[in-house]
């Protein structure tokens, strides 16, 4: 039955497997809301890419699954159930559809959605989030929307979250983004089945983690300390999970590099002195815009000797600039 | 007549010039009153809802605007009225906010203890966030607002009806609302300069 | 592009449908971003640009046989910049409350490669009155595709329609529906909803230019 929708895609299983803690450590944070919510965006996702690819006479990738899975585990706990629809057949039609389906897209699709929300419901930081634990049941009961300040919320407004709980990811947030061990352990397990590039997580936390201290320390922005910084929010889950997303990011290991220290800065820029609580997406995107970019004007290692006639020599690029 | 040649050329040319722009400033000149009459009425409408005086039509704008009167302090241009005996000032203020400038107008007491109104003339912050600065949900809260030793304070939580200088800060526009807090310090201080020895 | 029809059904067909000036042929794209957040906004603006398209078409068309070759384009210009300054005027004397919503963007109407593109392509060698209904039917074109986008953005994005509320009052205003990125979301769509049908109908598609 499944096999007749789905393509194999035995790399992005491994993806769905390294989510399974933090999809059951959310469900214990957030209860019914996270199957709520999951009920509303594997039909709505899978369906919008069967319709589009049926078309094209092909199947279903499961990379959909993938999207699914982190779509709904950075969004908001209390997001409207509609909202959350809007934003995953979003991601799903305008981040990876239109470009040709899996393999083709520019945009990372989970990335996508989830700034497709934020921009138009922007009200969703005031009372998107909820006070975590007891399967949902923490805050009084019966209230089910009850807000609480996300420890970037905190931060923002001078004050200081617990660094245990960031760490382990008792505080408020997005569904999935909260819990730093956790997180550290899929990456660890990516890594080690090669099914993510850690050269992707090590510049994208690099470049974030050097901006935040270069910005706290010459106090800039004085109400973000690095170490919490980095545990809150989402950069720790977007390194991880999206930044080494392989359709959206550059094979050439020099380019990767270049590549997450630009999500890195570009996330930690807009989080600390935008208007956003939050910059990881908006880093996720701008690093993908230049992805192709990225892989076309950084010279490869010299290991294959391909000389492409049509590589535009002195082109500056930042850090690793150089010419071909 | 060959008309590829040059002296055709340069004399169609200016013919058609010549008739287009006659025709363009006759139409201006036509107009030029009533576009002055509109920016008139706009700025005398922002001073009115900045001084809390209510309107219906423009006829009704330019008679009350009679009562104004405008007046030069310190360099300021400042309108005043005098009603229930008291006199009040509006000033027209332009701060950046956190995209481009705000321009409005604000209405205060003679020493500077309340505001009277607020009115917002145009601004470029970013829609339904920053940009509720211009509803009518944040201006009403300086419809007769005291302030807190000459300053207002835009805070994001707890009570600011009845608390002095307080006002609720727009959800997720804390850039918007810290700019206003600035820019309105500011006047109030300036303001407060300008009118020192008048009472 | 060639344009062989001479009859004025045919000539309606065509730029209102299947050359179309915003989803075939991609011209105007720049105030369709820009002015589309709401229907009244939008509808003036169209509005004057039909009238634009169909008086400098018309113009042209009259003194075609006048014009000297080298400064064809020039007098073209003069001829459209002429017509978009009288809308400004007239917008700001009589609708300032408009005209002020618009800003730039009436003036930036010379710069709307439709109404240059109709002189150049049709106006140039066809007859004033029919040069006047193609300029006024590719207006209307333009106008059509405009007030979709509008619809979906003012409904969406302020829950009203031509500035009345026709949402209940719990709606949830989709805030990127007030900004110009939308719009490019929507005329993708329209693009793509305009093109499938084409190809269903069995029409001749032109590509894009």
């Amino acid at each position: 039955m499944l096999k007749d929708v789905f393509i194999k895609q035995p790399i992005m299983r491994r993806v769905v497997y390294s989510l399974i803690p933090i999809y059951l450590f959310s469900l214990y944070m957030y209860g019914w809301r996270l199957i709520a919510l999951s009920a509303v965006v594997f039909p709505l996702g899978i369906l919008t890419e069967y319709l589009m690819e049926k078309s094209r006479g092909k199947k279903v990738s499961e990379a959909v699954l993938v999207t699914c899975t982190l779509f709904v585990l950075i969004v908001p706990p209390a997001i409207p159930l509609w909202i959350a629809a809007i934003g995953i057949v979003f991601g799903v039609f305008f981040g990876k559809e239109v470009y040709g389906g899996f393999g083709r897209n520019i945009f990372n699709p989970a990335i996508s959605g989830r700034i497709f929300v934020w921009i138009s419901f922007p009200s969703l930081f005031a009372y998107g989030f909820m006070v975590p634990g007891g399967f949902g049941t923490a805050g009084e009961a019966g209230v089910d929307a009850l807000s609480a300040a996300s420890p970037l919320a905190m931060l923002a407004n001078g004050s200081r979250p617990e660094l245990l709980d960031t760490l382990l990811g008792f505080t408020g947030g997005s569904m999935g983004e909260t819990s730093a061990v956790l997180i550290i352990l899929a990456g660890i397990y990516l890594v080690a089945t090669k099914t993510a590039q850690w050269r992707l997580i090590v510049s994208t936390l690099l470049g974030a983690g050097a901006l935040m201290s270069a910005f706290y320390y010459s106090g800039l922005t004085p109400n973000y300390p690095p170490e919490y910084g980095m545990l809150s929010g989402s950069i720790l889950f977007v390194s991880v999970f999206m930044s080494t997303d392989p359709v959206s990011a550059p094979n050439n290991p020099r380019a990767q590099w270049v590549y997450g220290l630009l999500i890195g800065t570009i996330s930690v820029t807009i989080r600390n002195l935008g208007q956003f609580p939050e910059g990881t997406s908006f880093g996720i995107l701008m690093g993908n815009v230049f992805a192709s970019l990225l892989d076309e004007i950084i010279p490869k290692p010299a290991k294959k000797k391909r000389s492409k006639q049509n590589v535009p020599t002195g082109t500056q690029t930042g850090a690793k600039g150089g010419t071909a | 007549m060959n008309k590829q040649s040059l002296p055709y050329t340069v004399v169609f040319s200016f013919i058609v010039c010549f008739a287009f722009v006659f025709l363009l400033s006759l139409t201006h000149q036509a107009t030029r009153e009533q576009v002055q009459l509109n920016q008139q009425l706009r700025l005398q409408r922002s001073v009115l809802s900045a001084l809390a005086i209510d309107y219906q039509d423009d006829q009704e704008v330019l008679r009350l605007f009679d009562d104004i009167e405008t007046v030069e302090r310190d360099g300021m241009t400042l309108y005043r009225i005098d009603r229930d005996d008291e006199v009040l000032y509006a000033r027209i203020f332009a701060g950046s906010g956190v995209w481009g400038t705000i321009n409005g107008v604000v209405g205060v007491d003679q020493d500077i203890s309340r505001t009277v109104a607020l009115e917002i003339i145009d601004h470029n912050e970013t829609p339904g966030l920053g940009g509720r600065v211009d509803e009518p949900e944040f201006k009403r809260q300086f419809l007769d607002k005291p302030l807190d030793d000459g300053k207002i304070d835009v805070v994001r939580e707890g009570d600011t009806e009845g608390v002095d200088g307080r006002i609720d800060a727009i959800t997720g526009a804390t850039g918007t609302s810290k700019a206003i807090e600035t820019i309105l310090n500011r006047e109030f201080e300036r303001l407060r300069d300008a009118l020192r020895g008048e009472v | 592009m060639s344009d062989s029809a001479k009859q004025p059904g045919q000539i309606l067909k065509q730029n209102m449908w299947t050359a179309n000036p915003i989803f075939m042929q991609i011209l105007g794209i720049c105030s369709a971003l820009a002015v589309t957040n709401l229907l009244s906004n939008t509808m003036i603006m169209t509005l004057g640009v039909v009238f634009v398209t169909g008086m400098s078409n018309l113009t042209v068309a009259i003194i075609k046989n006048l014009i000297p070759r080298k400064v064809r384009m020039v007098v073209q210009t003069l001829i459209i910049a002429f017509y978009v300054i009288i809308v400004d005027i007239v917008l700001r004397a009589y609708l300032p409350e408009i005209s002020r919503n618009l800003g730039p963007y009436v003036g930036l109407i010379i710069t709307n490669c439709i109404i240059m593109g109709r002189a150049e392509a049709f106006a140039q060698s066809n007859p004033p009155l029919l040069s006047l209904w193609d300029g006024i039917t590719s207006g209307m074109g333009y106008m059509g595709v405009l007030l979709s986008i509008a619809l979906v953005r003012e409904l969406l994005g302020f829950g009203a329609l031509f500035g009345f509320q026709v949402l209940p009052e719990g709606f949830e205003p989709w805030i990127i529906m007030v900004m110009p990125p939308s719009a490019f979301f929507l005329i993708g769509v329209i693009t793509w909803g305009g093109k499938y049908l084409m190809h269903r109908q069995g029409e001749p598609v032109l590509e894009g230019e």
